[in-house]
């Protein structure tokens, strides 16, 4: 009844508005003045006579329940409250970087850090069973903030007989140590000069169907091989669609003590490019770590040393990318846990790159980052670089601050 | 000298068989790891991921590890969140279908107990929380009785011949359990009530079970390391409530909760919380035993 005493009184106000404003207008008092009625202890308007209060009163009582229902069995799951439901949702996690710049480069290439504040990254990830036979994992990845791609997005078949496990989709190939971690994992705000000249800003992260055997040793060895469909520009781009990429990996982690590992690691990717060549990639790896049982959350020690070779004949290919013909380089740093929430790393930094009739291009860089983790959530990381360009001209000084969140239920990382 | 070289490699390979037929069990932390071997007896091997002087929180998802994973026919896991930085990565990583959440090979001990300090909300504003309750349930005795029946079914129900030396071996460690309940309940009889202060919310389980009466905690959230301004306020309120008392897990730096001590006339008692946390500590009683001691000698001072 007050509704409807609402509804009256509004009605010559309603008139007043246009058509479609008017509708809109009484959908959204139609819908609060029912949010009202529904509510516990709806009041009685002062206009309605003692007699009729009394009525209602009464009407109310007749229609409430005489005792409050039992409450559910705590072990049943409530009630779904609309055929909409968020209970298989993915598990949602973003990383956000942002970036506190400054160079003395006056045209830094688009990789390379420039003066101003920016958002270096933003990545969203889904992470869920798909059924009992896919798992499903895709990453969004919004870098400089801006626009939207699939960093990452691959199907996994559940089931892993016989030590086998199979992905397709959009992967970042585990070639070497540096190539599949995401951006706000890397040891340093920026890649290494290699990994960026072999395989470009985005590294080789391809369409591709993978598989993986856990060899049936006494230490850790996984054996990778992929298809990929060979659109990495700055490797292959073969001009026909057929022409596939495959790449291969050969990783070991070696237990030297309760405190200490070493992984080696061999990698080597093909396949045609733009000009129906053969371009090839082959690296190498090496990583120990050392993390005292006793000092687990304390101390530790990371080295570790990664060297690329690469070569992408064009032949008289005009269309080419001004990618050389040669790239080879290597980078090795060492990160040192000061506290438990301080860390400091160095690198070094190595690039040649040549091409027949020109000489030969040497870049070299040193790095040095300190990193302030209060949880394993945040991060600020204050990264200082010194890059010594080819030809002998002056160095380049760059110093980055990035701040690295993550919000969510992130999954943990791979060792 | 035929017969003895073909008794030798009989005898040899009898061995290698019975040692394949035992059930190879892995546990994230080594309380079920003590559980499992009081239960399973000569019928089981039994690995733990993390050692008992180490923080349960924190353990690197290293790949021999899932070596291990991928020969086990059972993981146990405390649950609640305390292995979710290690363990789905390991499992993923073993290639043991078998052990996969929801098969008979994946054991969340967890459904044994009821956890409290569930949480209403998942806010990391408010540090390392476990939306799902406390994961320190071991600490309270009644719950490691709990446990060992889950496993003690589990074990049968991956190895229905052992059915009768689970259930034997179970009933041992209950009543060994219960004599040695009412010795500790005797003993920490005398400091019912007693304030105290913890580094982390470690010790719920405990002080509910021998009704401490936990006052704060060194870290000012769970996770989040102590910081001045907390810690000054820790020492004016342990001095308003006259605590006299700070139980630190073994594997964190006290230095902190040694000021405290020293600001406050508190005894910091540096207890182990999990089996294998101190030399000699090995079977599940051990701990408590190792726990009530230190709490008793720090009650006479």
């Amino acid at each position: 009844m007050r509704t409807l005493v609402r509804c009256f009184d509004v009605a010559s106000f309603m008139r007043t508005l246009p058509h479609s404003q008017a509708l809109a207008a009484a959908i959204a008092l139609l819908a609060v003045s029912r949010a009202f009625a529904q509510s516990p202890e709806p009041a009685i308007d002062a206009g309605v006579s003692a007699e009729d209060q009394a009525l209602l009163k009464e009407m109310e009582a007749a229609t409430q329940p005489k005792s409050p229902p039992p409450p559910p069995p705590p072990s049943l799951p409530a009630r779904a409250a609309s055929f909409f439901s968020n209970t298989f949702n993915p598990a949602l996690s973003l990383n956000g970087l942002l970036l506190a710049s400054a160079t003395n480069d006056r045209a830094p290439a688009p990789a390379d850090p420039k003066t101003g504040l920016a958002i270096q990254e933003v990545e969203l990830q889904f992470l869920t069973n798909v059924d009992p036979y896919f798992s499903a994992n895709l990453l969004l990845s919004l870098p400089g903030g801006r626009g939207i791609e699939v960093e990452e997005g691959y199907l996994v078949v559940t089931p892993q007989p016989y030590g086998l496990s199979f992905r397709a989709g959009k992967i970042k190939a585990p070639f070497g140590r540096e190539n599949a971690i995401h951006t706000h994992a890397l040891p340093f705000v920026d890649k290494s000069l290699v990994g960026t000249a072999v395989f470009g800003e985005e590294g080789l992260n391809e369409v591709s169907v993978e598989g993986s055997y856990l060899v049936p040793l006494p230490f850790y060895t996984l054996l990778t091989v992929t298809a990929m469909n060979g659109d990495n520009e700055a490797l292959f781009a073969s001009a026909h669609g057929e022409d596939l990429a495959g790449f291969g990996n050969l990783k070991s982690v070696l237990d030297l003590s309760d405190d200490a590992t070493l992984e080696a690691g061999a990698s080597y990717a093909l396949g045609k490019n733009s000009a129906s060549l053969l371009s090839q990639a082959a690296g190498a790896h090496l990583v120990f770590k050392w993390k005292p049982a006793r000092a687990y959350t304390t101390r530790s020690l990371v080295v570790a040393v990664e060297g690329m070779l690469a070569s992408r004949p064009t032949g008289m290919d005009e269309a080419a990318p001004p990618t050389p013909p040669h790239t080879s380089g290597f980078y090795g740093y060492a990160q040192w846990q000061l506290a438990q929430r301080w860390y400091v790393t160095g690198r070094f930094d190595y690039l040649r790159t040549s091409t027949v009739g020109a000489p030969v291009d040497e870049t070299l860089r040193e790095s040095a980052i300190l990193v302030f983790a209060p949880t394993e959530f945040s991060a600020l990381r204050l990264q200082a670089s010194l890059t010594h360009p080819p030809g002998g001209g002056d160095p380049v000084i760059a110093g980055v601050l990035q701040a690295n969140f993550t919000l969510g239920a992130h999954p943990a990382h791979a060792y | 000298m035929r017969a003895p070289a073909l008794f030798l490699c009989g005898s040899v390979l009898v061995s290698a068989m019975t040692a394949e037929a035992k059930l190879r069990v892995v546990t994230t932390t080594q309380d079920p790891a003590a559980l499992t071997r009081a239960v399973g007896g000569d019928r089981v091997t039994v690995l733990s991921l993390c050692k008992g002087f180490q923080d349960p929180h924190f353990l690197d998802p290293k790949p021999s590890y899932m070596l291990e994973l991928n020969k086990a026919d059972l993981v146990e896991s405390i649950g609640l969140e305390l292995e979710v930085g290690y363990l789905p990565t390991l499992v993923s990583g073993a290639r043991n279908d078998e052990i996969h959440p929801g098969r008979p090979g994946y054991l969340d001990l967890s459904q044994f107990v009821t956890p409290t300090e569930v949480a209403g909300t998942a806010d990391r504003g408010l540090g390392d929380v476990h939306p799902s309750g406390n994961p320190h349930y071991w600490l309270d005795p009644e719950n490691g009785r709990r446990m060992a029946r889950g496993i003690a079914a589990r074990l049968t129900q991956l190895d229905p011949d052992g059915k009768d030396s689970y259930a034997k071996n179970l009933a041992a460690f209950e009543t060994a359990l219960t004599a040695k309940e009412a010795d500790w309940d005797k003993r920490m009889a005398p400091l019912k009530g007693e304030k105290i202060v913890t580094f982390h919310k470690s010790w719920s389980y405990f002080a509910d079970r021998y009704h401490l009466d936990v006052v704060g905690q060194v870290e000012p959230k769970p996770g989040i390391p102590p910081s001045p301004s907390h810690t000054l306020e820790l020492i004016k309120l342990m001095q308003a409530q006259h605590v006299k008392l700070i139980a630190l897990e073994n594997f964190y730096d006290r230095r902190v909760p040694d000021l405290i001590g020293e600001k406050t006339g508190a005894k910091v008692v540096f207890v182990p919380v999990s089996v294998g946390g101190e030399e000699g500590v090995d079977a599940y009683a051990d701990l408590f035993e190792r726990i009530i001691k230190h709490f008793e000698s720090a009650g006479k001072l």
